[in-house]
């Protein structure tokens, strides 16, 4: 349950899942300064951070998104934690220590969080190749439709198809490609 | 013209749901016969939802680059590019479930006649205000770029059980990517579409949230038979931001257009009272509000209680989930109308649709 006393975090939460450009520019104001501090301090750059900082907020507005998710701390001490606990196994797979350590140890546990969005990292790495190996036009068709977002009408005009009803016959006959090399026994 | 529809198509229209009950039916018949075959259904449906899931994060990320103005330094091209796919993107949610099933909910549903659109008006409230705020966020971002619209609406709910689950109307949630219950007290919970019948229009929601109190006995039934003609009915829901109450009497036994799913009833009715109870005088359950004739003030509709009954048995077929388990009724009958009023009012929500339209 979102509380009512946690209004202003109620509200960001919300404006996440809306994309609402006040929330998001908020969370990025009052979050990514410590966030960076924490990357630089541990030879990591700008760069580094922005990235951390995007996907820290990812699974923020994923977890939301899926309704089971209490938050059991601010928004910015959340953020904070993912983006702690993301960076040092970033490190370590570098082979690299945290050299700077946080102040504080008071941290929500967000373990499991941070391995479903890494395992989900994984297999749609593993999967954006699949797509690469299919070749075109199943390539650019399941990319247009499930990832960029066009319709049947624009991937028929796009791709040259009589009518939607064909380009909707061509993208099951990809999809069926895709699964068959995603799922291919090793 | 038949055609002899390919497995992915199978699998990808019982997804969305776009599926008759004979087809869903035989569908899951097959895949409980064929082991390889529900393996293969297994594999479509973990690609489909990550395919999705890719679409969703890239276009999150994407979103927020432009709001922080992270990778914007190199070159003026590029946002304007960057914005003109974020249209494209947010199409997808819209032209996927939105488009193909909103718009045969009014053609092939409610009307099988030309020109009669106008006339019956879905009691769902657009939330002008949040609609207006989202404008104005629009506008900020570049007026020269069409940007896909936040469109927020709202209707009405009520528990159908004491573990978690509401019924409202199917045209309340049909666009809907994520939907939020707010109770009397303004508790707020997310929950899931579990079933939506596109013929029924009605759609069975579950509270995911723990916090919420499943322990509550409900103070109604739902009734079995037919409501008889004069009965006077009174309702509860949130055209506005407070619940309000609405009282009438059953006016015809078949709805709008001789529509034998549901009653007429003359009630003052505005949008938003979509997917409230429908009581009759002893606080019996006898239908779902639906939607109004639009020229007649106080002609509205409402959705037999037979068919949430329907709607729920279905959604126990094909879920799984148990959704009325037996319980007590706390009975209400016999008590002044503001004391019932008082009680149910506990079980009524709102229903916040939010929803990416192109």
């Amino acid at each position: 349950m979102i509380k009512r006393e946690l209004l202003k975090d109620r509200e960001i939460v919300e404006g996440i899942l809306l994309k609402d450009k006040k929330a998001l520019q908020y969370v990025y104001d009052s979050c990514f300064p410590l966030v960076l501090k924490m990357v630089v301090k541990n030879s990591g750059n700008k760069d580094e951070a922005d990235d951390l900082f995007q996907d820290a907020v990812v699974v923020l507005f994923e977890n939301v998104n899926t309704g089971n998710f209490e938050l059991k701390s601010s928004v910015s001490t959340y953020i904070y934690s993912v983006s702690w606990r993301l960076w040092l196994k970033r490190l370590k797979q570098k082979g690299k220590q945290m050299k700077v350590m946080p102040e504080t140890s008071d941290f929500p546990d967000v373990e499991k969080e941070i391995l479903v969005y890494e395992e989900e990292e994984r297999r749609f790495e593993k999967l954006g190749k699949s797509i690469d190996q299919l070749g075109e036009p199943c390539k650019s068709l399941l990319q247009d439709f499930y990832i960029n977002g066009l319709n049947m009408q624009e991937l028929a005009d796009k791709f040259s198809y009589t009518n939607p009803e064909n380009a909707k016959n061509q993208k099951y006959k990809c999809l069926q490609r895709l699964r068959k090399m995603f799922f291919k026994k090793e | 013209m038949t055609r002899k529809k390919s497995f992915e198509e199978w699998a990808d229209q019982y997804l969305q749901g776009d599926l008759s009950r004979e087809e869903r039916m035989e569908f899951e018949a097959n895949l409980e016969d064929n082991a390889d075959l529900k393996e293969e259904f297994n594999q479509h449906r973990q690609m489909i939802s990550d395919l999705k899931k890719i679409g969703v994060r890239k276009l999150f990320k994407q979103t927020f680059q432009e709001i922080i103005g992270v990778g914007q330094h190199d070159g003026a091209i590029q946002p304007t590019y960057k914005l003109v796919r974020m249209y494209k993107w947010t199409a997808v949610a819209a032209s996927v479930i939105f488009i193909s099933v909103f718009t045969t909910l009014f053609t092939a549903n409610y009307l099988s006649q030309n020109k009669v659109t106008s006339k019956y008006n879905a009691l769902k409230r657009e939330v002008d205000q949040l609609k207006t705020y989202q404008n104005v966020l629009v506008s900020d971002y570049n007026n020269k770029v069409r940007q896909a619209i936040t469109e927020n609406f709202s209707g009405t709910g009520f528990l159908i059980s004491n573990n978690g689950y509401l019924i409202t109307n199917y045209h309340v949630v049909s666009s809907a990517d994520s939907v939020f219950v707010s109770n009397y007290l303004g508790e707020v919970f997310k929950v899931e579409i579990v079933i939506a019948s596109r013929e029924f229009d009605l759609a069975i929601l579950k509270i995911l949230d723990t916090a919420f109190h499943k322990d509550q006995f409900l103070p109604y039934t739902i009734s079995k038979n037919d409501c008889s003609l004069g009965e006077k009915l009174f309702t509860l829901g949130y055209p506005k931001e407070d619940i309000v109450y609405g009282e009438g009497y059953l006016s015809s036994r078949l709805g709008f257009m001789g529509d034998s799913i549901s009653y007429q009833i003359s009630m003052p009715l505005n949008p938003g009272n979509s997917g409230g109870p429908l009581f009759d005088s002893e606080a019996n359950l006898i239908g779902v509000v639906s939607g109004k004739q639009n020229e007649r003030e106080g002609v509205a509709f409402a959705i037999r209680s037979a068919y949430v009954l329907k709607t729920i048995e279905m959604a126990e077929e094909t879920t799984d989930q148990k959704i009325l388990v037996p319980h007590r009724i706390e009975s209400i009958r016999k008590i002044s109308r503001n004391n019932q009023v008082n009680t149910l009012e506990k079980f009524v929500f709102q229903v916040r649709v939010y929803s990416k339209n192109s």
